[in-house]
């Protein structure tokens, strides 16, 4: 044993995982650590392609035509209760969900939606969005039936899905629903929801698209947050569209979509001029990012077409510049770039990064962002002042070698206590959901 | 003193071809447009080519590239027919009072979108080599399709946008093919957008059509080939979306403001009437009045309210990682007083002068296949 983290990875054999110090590198014999940052985390799989699921079935075993086990959605609540998207081995999607306890242990699998599902209200499950689970165990996901309905499922803490909306609904004098659900949706510990739906002004015709969001699942209280054709602020521009979005408990949010320069007679470029702002339900808000035609000087200059993402402690965005270049914002200021096709900043380990999915917010004011580099993939950790690698493709996870991870596709993939959740395919063509617990 | 007693005024069976164009040229009120075929169901066939989304998002070691287009043939041809009966009488000091009733009226428009959604999305995964030789570094880099879906179907929105809306409400889009008329691009139907209303005048001294339409549907899941791709992509976390979104609402408004009877012209006041369904003929001739009439002409003066908007939306989202979309404006120009733009239009057209003649032969071409409503 030379050195801690040889130690660590003794500790973790011996507890059923795999312990990985959060380290610069992996070659470095002292693994990082601060008061914030863990120094070491114990990663489990606790799903694997080819595991038994409800109802007889099983995870696909491989990645082939018909999809890979795990599409990478998963999520994790407070209360240690996973909510993961998995197809199974005749190539029928589904949510399960998991539960764990302080020490690892697992529960049983449980199927929450199933394609080919019937649903309370005869609705029949065809396509399922990657949804949101809270710390309350409350549920909601935008179910697509085989023609092409959809409806807003909610459960209450567990409870049997119930449709909250349909896309066809008057819910409030602020939200009189007329047209397509967009598929993402954002749940608040407190049972606030975030979605939205094109929807009819008071004259009775269709507006466009609106962002609304319904307190504590009460739709007859649906607010209207954001409309198409309200200026965007600091700009002679228009919101058109809206796309991922983020929400807090109390209203505040963050939103990122498209919008149109109002004295442009036409767009023919084809690429998308796009926004972030940010506010609190009932204020104006404010832009954060905007692609530079739509005339906010103040604002970051760049494109958002990932999910932007908000925590206690601000926000993350990721601003493209172009079709190669990407950095990593945040509340405000650049930590990272990376580019397709020369690399950008280096990580912890001196990789090159070339591409990044959205951070995720952690407890104790803890930032993970999943970063792509020319040698494979690094979920890293930033304290506020430094970044540190939690886990990289090639580390060995109970004896089997990491390829791909994807960590962040939603924003819950970290509870309170640390804990987070991605997908990992290794290199023996298995799959996983893996459990990262800090030690 | 006057009289004339139900004395009918029409563009005999109404037809959707045949009657007053909605925007009849160099009109006034001593040059009013005489009722004939509208636009003969040949339209102003116009090709636009729009980029939708042309995107290209590194993420991860992928590389996902969005292209959508769509192309757009448009025409349309537009009017209003109208019947009703009038009654009244005339005096020697040039007024008199004019009673209307029994109207009907049907107005609306014709139009046809067929369209080519030219959709590409890739999903590429980049592999790298890396040179362990003395100069180090990344060595060439090659791709790797996850997706490749790319399709090109040729559709009638509207057609979809229909079955879309019904599908999904339960409800009907007031919009009823017009199989009289020639179609449109290469698989596009006419569609009649139409209001119809009777027995307006008595109450409102005038008559108002309000034709609408508004509709926000994805129309992918209904075209075979692209309904199979949508699940397979749905298997990997990637969805997409794409419908067309209109808006179309022209409320024409029609008042008569001349009668003429063999002794002259009265103008219409058609406010202050002396009783409902009754309004003031003024300014008419001065002195002995024929004391029975049973022959009149009508002027009538229509303004056209046009509320228009033509968008294609489009969505790709990947989980929670990334979305692209956008409304994208086609600019359709579906009358020639339309300016060719892609703005939303928000406007008023008019007035426009018509006539009706208790004389004259206005029935001119049936078209029985072709009914509004």
């Amino acid at each position: 044993m030379h050195n801690r983290r040889d130690f660590l990875r003794m500790l973790g054999l011996a507890a059923g995982g795999t312990l990985i110090g959060c380290g610069g590198s992996g070659t470095s014999s002292s693994g990082f650590s601060t008061n914030q940052v863990p120094n070491a985390y114990h990663f489990t799989p606790i799903v694997t392609s080819g595991s038994s699921l409800p109802n007889r079935s099983s995870v696909r075993a491989r990645v082939d035509d018909g999809g890979p086990p795990f599409i990478g959605a998963v999520v994790v609540n407070d209360l240690r209760h996973i909510c993961f998207h998995a197809n199974d081995e005749v190539g029928k999607t589904g949510v399960y969900r998991l539960d764990y306890d302080q020490s690892g242990e697992t529960s049983d699998i449980q199927s929450l939606l199933q394609e080919r599902q019937v649903l309370a209200d005869g609705t029949v499950v065809d396509i399922v969005s990657p949804g949101d689970l809270n710390n309350s165990d409350d549920l909601v996901f935008m179910v697509e039936d085989p023609e092409g309905r959809k409806t807003l499922q909610y459960s209450k803490g567990g409870a049997p899905f119930e449709r909250l909306c349909s896309a066809y609904q008057d819910l409030s004098d602020e939200a009189r629903l007329y047209g397509e659900f967009h598929s993402d949706l954002c749940l608040t510990g407190s049972g606030d929801l975030m979605f939205s739906c094109a929807y009819r002004n008071p004259d009775g015709n269709l507006e466009g698209e609106g962002l609304f969001y319904v307190p504590n699942a009460s739709t007859s209280q649906t607010k209207r947050v954001l409309s198409r054709e309200q200026l965007l602020p600091g700009t002679a521009s228009a919101i058109r569209t809206f796309g991922i979005f983020d929400i807090r408990p109390g209203g505040n949010y963050l939103c990122h979509g498209s919008a149109a320069v109002l004295e442009d007679e036409f767009d023919e470029s084809g690429e998308p001029l796009t926004y972030l702002v940010r506010g609190r339900v009932g204020e104006l808000p404010e832009t954060l990012v905007a692609s530079p035609r739509l005339g906010d000087s103040n604002a970051i200059q760049g494109s958002v077409h990932m999910g932007p993402r908000l925590g206690d402690s601000g926000y993350g965005a990721i601003v493209q510049s172009d079709r190669n270049k990407t950095a990593f914002w945040f509340n405000g200021k650049k930590l990272l770039e990376a580019d397709f096709e020369l690399g950008g900043s280096l990580t912890p380990r001196g990789a090159k990064i070339v591409s990044m999915f959205p951070p995720v917010f952690g407890p104790n004011g803890l930032v993970f962002i999943q970063v792509f580099t020319f040698l494979g993939t690094e979920i890293l950790v930033y304290d506020g002042q430094q970044f540190s690698t939690v886990l990289a493709s090639g580390q060995l996870i109970n004896g089997k070698t990491l390829g791909m991870i994807i960590f962040g596709a939603l924003p819950h993939c970290i509870n309170a206590h640390g804990d987070l959740v991605c997908v990992a395919d290794f290199t023996d063509g298995q799959s996983s959901i893996l459990l990262g617990r800090p030690v | 003193m006057g009289s004339f007693e139900e004395i009918d005024l029409r563009a005999r069976q109404p037809q959707v071809r045949f009657g007053f164009p909605l925007f009849p040229p160099r009109t006034s009120i001593d040059n009013p447009a005489l009722p004939r075929v509208i636009g003969g169901g040949t339209p102003d066939l116009q090709v636009s080519n729009t980029p939708l989304i042309d995107t290209t998002v590194p993420l991860a070691r992928w590389r996902l590239e969005a292209v959508l287009r769509v192309g757009v043939f448009a025409g349309s041809f537009a009017g209003f027919s109208i019947e009703y009966q009038v009654a009244g009488e005339t005096r020697r000091n040039g007024t008199g009072d004019l009673r209307v009733r029994l109207d009907r009226t049907q107005g609306g428009v014709a139009f046809g979108v067929s369209a080519t959604l030219d959709t590409r999305i890739r999903l590429e995964e980049a592999t790298y080599r890396y040179d362990w030789g003395p100069f180090g570094g990344v060595g060439p880099k090659s791709w790797r399709d996850v997706i490749n879906q790319s399709f090109s179907p040729n559709v009638d929105l509207i057609a979809l946008a229909i079955t879309a809306f019904n599908i999904a409400t339960g409800g009907f889009l007031p919009l009823q093919e017009i199989r009289g008329a020639q179609t449109i691009g290469s698989n596009g139907a006419v569609w009649g957008l139409f209001d119809e209303r009777s027995n307006r005048y008595a109450a409102d001294n005038q008559i108002q059509l309000r034709p609408t339409v508004d509709v926000h549907v994805n129309v992918l899941r209904l075209i075979p080939k692209i309904g199979t791709a949508i699940k397979v992509m749905a298997a990997v976390g990637l969805r997409i979306s794409q419908g067309p979104s209109f808006v179309f609402v022209f409320p024409i408004t029609i008042r008569v403001v001349r009668l003429t009877t063999v002794d002259g012209n009265y103008d219409v006041q058609n406010v202050g009437g002396p009783l409902p369904g009754t309004v003031r003929l003024l300014n008419g001739p001065v002195g002995p009045t024929s004391p029975n009439i049973n022959q009149v002409d009508t002027v009538h003066e229509h303004s056209i309210g046009f509320q228009f908007r033509f968008e294609v939306h489009s969505t790709i989202a990947f989980l929670g990682l990334v979305s692209l979309g956008g409304s994208t404006p086609i600019p359709i120009r579906l009358f020639p007083q339309q300016p060719r733009t892609a703005r939303p239009l928000n406007t008023v057209f008019g007035p426009y002068y018509t006539k009706l003649s208790s004389a004259g032969n206005t029935a001119q071409v049936e078209l029985p296949e072709v009914h509004w409503g």
